[in-house]
């Protein structure tokens, strides 16, 4: 029980700083500002990360871990092999992984709520995530033998639901929110019903693991999916960073942004097609993962404000750093059973979402 | 100085050799912690008197009571990787269906050996008994309790048939959940063994293996007898699925029958629950 409570400690505090007037008050975003948040949500992930190494369904000793390390991986004192298989091929990566697809979503969150004005969305609103899984689903159920896997089919998924919600929505000259916004409902309610339709029919053992697809898992990741939608995650954050002034202006109005020397339809269209990139990496790897991507961005933008030129990488950080707890209580609560991590986003995420709404309000 | 390092790597690489040898010697010498993935592989470990070489079961494996001690390593679908690994195993045996093949991979990537057990049909139960054998080490106990297991399928299905004695075929329906209304399809053991009995099961040509019914689907074909899957509440939940059926005659006459989910694993407790259906048949 203390340990949960250190973990989750290691994660809430921090918040509670950031809000003090020095650091959080919605006032200039300077560089130096910037760089001291990074720093400190930067901290609070390492913590975290290196603390949740050592919650698990198994023991570690961890005393031994240490001394092991300390006298440089001597042989002569051979430290549990077991172990080092747990901590290092079965942990870290799962970790390394919840903390990228973490960032990843907040990341995709801040873009569209951004980009599409509206306080509901998450990076899920365009329809990536049922596409993703009507992918998926082929793949588990229907067993189609292609290369790719499920991963991949789940990603070619996201990409044909992406091609074919711009094209929907997108005119010749402009691209409105609110095409944008109906085009990724219908598509979302379309394939929702594809869904339903497979898992109906299915109706097999089979049907275990798509609905554990479908609630999100992150046990089962290799390094080199794990390499993969990091590189997203970073080249996707990279072009959204360098854009985050002209989002700046759009999230207020399209039309002064464009007043005033952005090229408003071009920056859409580039910000929106690296957010759901990013988001189709990590949900075809991840499986649907649900309030991260939602409620990180509004955290975030509660306690420092809504320059994009620190929320967004405030958000990456603070979104892997979450999903990294979230997923560590996921895998120890019930343990040697997992509950599905989208049980305890909501669960731990939405009650103090609530707080913070009734404070501010 | 020179020298004692010389010593010493020495000695490790000794130190390595070692080890490297009693690998080798392990992987030939027959497993001795198992972790079994499955109810049904772990009761079949059990029968074959191997059940102190199991070293971590799933949290559904519940028969025999010993299984109940054993660590657990999660679902069934979703085993946890790395309670697996914790229980150091030197052999995993694991189902095709209903294990995750990620679980698979991941195992062959760490190294650790697994055994795929493939029987799935009744017919296939000896045979999936036999070669677990050969891979346990223990063929010889494994072939004679396969060989049980056959005589006893054959010595049932000999007694249904002189019971029937050129009477029609019955006509059989197991629902397995009554709300909603889930019963067992086509390519199941519950089917194998209705057939074995020389019953025919209404649902066979379902699409699926556990096909969501309509009733209208099951007053038209109307079932001889009607067979349910005892779970914790099927007692309750069917009183509205016999609402629905009195008119059909095998509800008038009273010819449903609650009975154990012996059927629902393929083991060689499965003859017990054969047997169980095969004493409902035999009265009518």
């Amino acid at each position: 029980m203390l340990k949960y409570v250190l973990l989750l400690g290691v994660l809430f505090l921090p918040l509670a700083v950031l809000s003090r007037k020095t650091w959080g008050a919605p006032a200039f975003v300077t560089s130096g500002r910037v760089i001291r948040v990074c720093l400190f949500l930067l901290a609070v992930v390492l913590a975290i990360a290196a603390i949740s190494l050592f919650f698990g369904s198994s023991p570690i000793d961890v005393a031994a871990a240490i001394r092991w390390l300390l006298s440089g991986a001597d042989t002569a004192h051979p430290w549990s092999a077991t172990d080092q298989t747990i901590l290092f091929s079965i942990r870290l990566p799962r970790i390394v992984f919840a903390g990228i697809v973490g960032g990843s979503l907040a990341a995709a969150g801040v873009v569209f709520q951004g980009l599409l004005r509206n306080p509901l969305a998450d990076p899920y609103i365009l329809g990536i995530s049922s596409g993703a899984a009507v992918g998926a689903l082929c793949a588990l159920l229907l067993g189609v033998a292609f290369a790719p896997g499920v991963s991949g089919s789940a990603f070619l998924g996201a990409l044909l639901t992406v091609i074919l919600v711009y094209g929907i929505a997108r005119t010749r000259t402009e691209l409105h929110s609110a095409t944008l916004l109906l085009a990724g409902v219908i598509v979302n309610a379309f394939f929702g019903a594809v869904i339903m339709f497979l898992i109906a029919t299915a109706g097999d053992k089979k049907l275990h693991n798509a609905m554990f697809w479908l609630m999100g898992d992150l046990s089962l990741a290799l390094w080199p999916e794990i390499f993969l939608a990091g590189f997203f995650l970073l080249a996707g954050f990279a072009v959204i960073f360098v854009n985050a002034r002209a989002l700046n202006l759009i999230a207020v109005s399209e039309e002064t942004a464009g007043q005033l020397g952005v090229p408003v339809e071009r920056t859409k269209t580039l910000l929106l097609l690296a957010a759901s990139l990013i988001t189709g990496v990590a949900v075809s790897v991840s499986g649907i993962i649900g309030f991260a991507g939602l409620i990180v961005p509004h955290l975030m933008r509660m306690l420092l404000g809504s320059d994009h030129r620190l929320l967004l990488p405030s958000s990456v950080l603070f979104g892997g750093a979450f999903l990294m707890v979230a997923d560590t209580l996921a895998r120890t609560i019930l343990a040697p059973s997992e509950l599905p991590v989208g049980v305890i986003t909501a669960l731990c995420g939405a009650p103090y979402f609530i707080y913070l709404l009734r404070r501010r309000g | 100085m020179a020298d004692i390092k010389r010593t010493k790597l020495f000695i490790c690489l000794l130190a390595l050799l070692g080890v490297l040898m009693s690998g080798r010697v392990a992987f030939c010498a027959p497993p001795v912690r198992i972790v079994s993935l499955a109810p049904s592989v772990t009761e079949i470990l059990f029968d074959l008197g191997t059940g102190d070489r199991i070293v971590a079961v799933t949290d559904f494996c519940d028969y025999p009571a010993e299984a109940r001690r054993k660590p657990r390593i999660g679902g069934f679908a979703n085993p946890s990787l790395e309670a697996i690994v914790a229980a150091r195993p030197d052999l995993v045996i694991m189902t095709e269906e209903g294990n995750p093949v990620e679980i698979y991979k991941r195992l062959q990537k760490l190294g650790i050996k697994t055994y795929i057990f493939r029987a799935r049909r009744l017919a296939e139960l000896p045979q999936g008994m036999r070669d677990l054998g050969g891979a346990l080490g223990i063929a010889g106990v494994a072939a004679k309790r396969a060989a049980a297991v056959e005589n006893q399928l054959a010595d049932l299905a000999k007694k249904a048939k002189a019971s029937a004695q050129g009477g029609k075929a019955r006509k059989a329906l197991f629902v397995i959940h009554p709300e909603p209304l889930l019963v067992a399809g086509r390519d199941t053991v519950i089917s194998d063994a209705l057939m074995l009995l020389g019953a025919e099961n209404i649902a066979a040509n379902a699409g699926t293996k556990y096909p969501k019914f309509t009733i209208e689907e099951i007053v038209r074909r109307s079932p001889d007898v009607i067979f349910i899957g005892q779970g914790p509440m099927s007692a309750n939940l069917s009183k509205s699925l016999m609402k629905r059926l009195e008119t059909l005659e095998a509800v008038r006459k009273g010819r449903v029958y609650y009975v154990s989910e012996l059927l629902y694993r393929l083991t060689p407790r499965t003859v017990a629950g054969i047997e169980e259906l095969a004493g409902h048949l035999k009265g009518l």
